[in-house]
């Protein structure tokens, strides 16, 4: 068992199994040898690290990702890897932005590159097929393009 | 609040990795942050995960953004779907039907024909709206300066590394006599025409007077295939010391070795062409005329060629037969295969073309061979480690063919349109044929401009061009918006008459001998 301590002063007992898919952690366990010193983890809170523990809770027995030569993996094989979700992880995902941010930042700082690269696709896909006015919806962005330089990025898309 | 464009820049990399085309058009319209993250790290990883190599397009590609780079691709891709393309001549009709060659490299073309070699310039163009022009650099004649009554015909030539300039060729000729050529490219003065001029040294031939039937090189490797079958792989040290003995003595007819180290080997078969590999397990593969038309020799470490083939590629159904039983044929075309193709982009993907017009496509990594013939193969020159080979034939992956044309193919390309494209030269009619490989079954095929009666005897394919040449002169198509290159070929039409698209997919179901 591994113990955790949050930003916000929680305090988490973990397997060992579960908290070493984090990098981060792993590396820790390993420079600091057998001991049952509680870990900090300072740059995530409680309400993301229960999300955090969540997924890693649930993926604890996936196959670690592999460092697939980009160049020869066959299509298929690209395509299924960027397109496979579960419906799982679908629900998992399905939270306010504030949050999907901020578990991308804690998987960022903890080094769990599988729930990264999700989160990730789960933000691209906020994206995927909405318009200009759209995004700016559903990410809070201020226009602030001039009339004049919003008519040369529209022209620079349409003209090649 | 945290907002997107907030994120660190990795996490917004992989974000964008994520997206395609259409929404990098859209995020940059949304706010000046997300246009300056699209602009530097949206576009070029398009262009990363959807490599679309070109040679005559990549110093122009140098000076474009890389959002016109991506535009550039994605259209070029739209056009190979739709079929559309530009075809033209490169060059008037020679005055005699001759065997050309075609060699390539970022900054020029270059046509091997008759005696002479075409030198083609790749141009640039400041942006992705027009395709880079392709000029003529001149015409130079390659007849032995002590016979030059005798007419000698290039059977081969290559580019061969020499520090990026691109002006230097290896050429071999019909009378055996293989030469290391480096251009010279005077700046004309005001109102002169350029002229083109050359250094030549001589480069040891091949055994017995025979002459080379293909060249290829990969950096500084050369590989000499002659008609006889002597297959020679050396490494080229210098370019300048090479060249620095040139051929002004005659008496140097037995010639200094331009190469420090060689490996010589027997195929012993009447010999076609070539092909060189120099990823992680390098290999040479050799097409023949032979019962075993298809081999591939692996390259040691120490850059020797195996004498025996370390593969045999054969039809579907020599896979149920014994070696010794084994039909003839001959393989005129080989390439690498495509590399959006549907086993990865591998270089032990290979494509050859073949005497019954089939293109058939082999993975090196597969074992798709039936059971193992004991006989062994016929190949090199004691073959030291003695090991009896058993090999039995690899089977295609997958065999193309044009329903309509049992014309033998003389040469393959791979690249086009989704970087998943199989050109294919025939042997009559001047006809090329195309397919895409994620859709096998609709091909098509059309004539070289003129409708010569020829064949198509080199052919090479990159993303948005297609350089092929017959017997009478070369061409290219260019697949791109009618409209952008409608006008780049005015400047030129002094020399070049604009032929306009004849596309007539024939679309024909294809024979997969799966």
């Amino acid at each position: 068992m591994v113990i955790l301590i949050t930003s916000d002063n929680v305090k988490y007992v973990v397997e060992k199994d579960v908290a070493e898919l984090s990098v981060l952690v792993k590396n820790m366990l390993e420079d600091i040898g057998p001991s049952d010193e509680p870990i900090p983890l300072h740059n995530v809170t409680s309400t993301v690290f229960n999300k955090v523990l969540e997924y890693c809770i649930y993926h604890r027995n996936d196959p670690p990702p592999s460092d697939d030569d980009e160049g020869c993996a066959s299509p298929l094989h690209k395509y299924l890897a960027s397109h496979i979700c579960s419906e799982w992880d679908q629900r998992f995902f399905d939270v306010d932005q504030a949050l999907l941010f901020d578990i991308i930042l804690a998987a960022n700082y903890l080094d769990i590159k599988t729930l990264l690269d999700d989160a990730c696709k789960a933000v691209a896909h906020l994206i995927q097929g909405k318009s200009t006015e759209e995004i700016r919806g559903i990410f809070n962005i201020v226009n602030d393009f001039t009339p004049e330089e919003e008519a040369r990025v529209k022209k620079e898309n349409v003209s090649s | 609040m945290l907002t997107l464009a907030l994120l660190p820049v990795d996490i917004l990399i992989l974000i964008l990795e994520n997206l395609g085309i259409h929404e990098f058009a859209t995020l940059s319209l949304t706010c000046h942050a997300l246009y300056a993250i699209v602009s530097e790290y949206g576009w070029p990883t398009y262009t990363r995960f959807n490599p679309r190599p070109s040679h005559s397009l990549s110093r122009a590609r140098e000076l474009w953004s890389p959002r016109d780079r991506a535009h550039y691709d994605y259209t070029t891709d739209l056009s190979w779907a739709r079929p559309e393309f530009i075809a033209r001549p490169l060059s008037r009709i020679w005055s005699t039907k001759l065997q050309p060659v075609l060699a390539i490299s970022p900054s020029r073309l270059v046509v091997g024909a008759g005696s002479n070699l075409y030198v083609y310039k790749f141009g640039t163009s400041l942006n992705a709206s027009s395709s880079p022009p392709v000029t003529s650099e001149g015409v130079l004649s390659l007849l032995d300066k002590e016979r030059p009554d005798r007419s000698r015909n290039i059977t081969a030539l290559t580019f061969i590394a020499d520090g990026g300039l691109d002006q230097t060729l290896d050429v071999a000729f019909h009378d055996g006599a293989l030469e290391r050529v480096r251009l010279a490219l005077p700046a004309p003065g005001p109102g002169e025409e350029p002229r083109l001029s050359c250094r030549r040294a001589k480069i040891t031939p091949m055994p017995n007077g025979d002459f080379v039937e293909s060249l290829s090189s990969v950096d500084n490797i050369v590989l000499a295939l002659s008609s006889n079958g002597y297959a020679r792989l050396s490494s080229v040290q210098s370019v300048e010391a090479s060249l620095s003995s040139s051929i002004t003595t005659p008496s140097s007819s037995t010639s200094s070795s331009s190469s420090l180290s060689s490996s010589t080997i027997e195929l012993k078969s009447r010999s076609w062409i070539s092909h060189l590999s120099l990823h992680s397990s390098p290999f040479a593969a050799f097409g023949l005329a032979s019962s075993t038309p298809l081999n591939v020799h692996a390259i040691t470490d120490g850059g020797t060629l195996s004498p025996r083939p370390t593969a045999i590629l054969h039809t579907k159904k020599a896979s149920e037969l014994t070696l010794d039983k084994l039909p003839s044929s001959a393989v005129y075309g080989l390439s690498r295969g495509p590399l959006n193709s549907p086993w990865g982009a591998s270089p032990q993907i290979i494509v050859s073309g073949w005497f019954d017009g089939q293109v058939r496509c082999y993975d090196l990594r597969s074992s798709s061979r039936d059971s193992p013939v004991d006989s062994p193969v016929n190949s090199g020159s004691n073959g030291s480690n003695g090991s009896s080979s058993s090999l039995s034939p690899l089977k295609p992956v997958l065999s193309l063919a044009d329903r309509w044309s049992y014309e033998p193919i003389y040469s393959v390309s791979c690249g086009g349109g989704s970087a998943a494209h199989i050109a294919a030269g025939t042997a009559r009619h001047s006809v090329v044929s195309f397919w895409d490989i994620r859709s096998p079954t609709t091909g098509w095929s059309v004539h070289a401009p003129g409708n010569d009666p020829s064949p198509v005897y080199s052919v090479i394919l990159e993303s948005s061009r297609f350089f092929g040449v017959t017997q009478s002169r070369p061409f290219v198509y260019d697949f791109v918006s009618l409209f952008a290159s409608s006008f780049n070929l005015l400047i030129f039409s002094s020399i070049l008459s604009v032929y306009l698209v004849f596309h007539f997919p024939l679309l024909f179901p294809l024979a997969l001998d799966l």
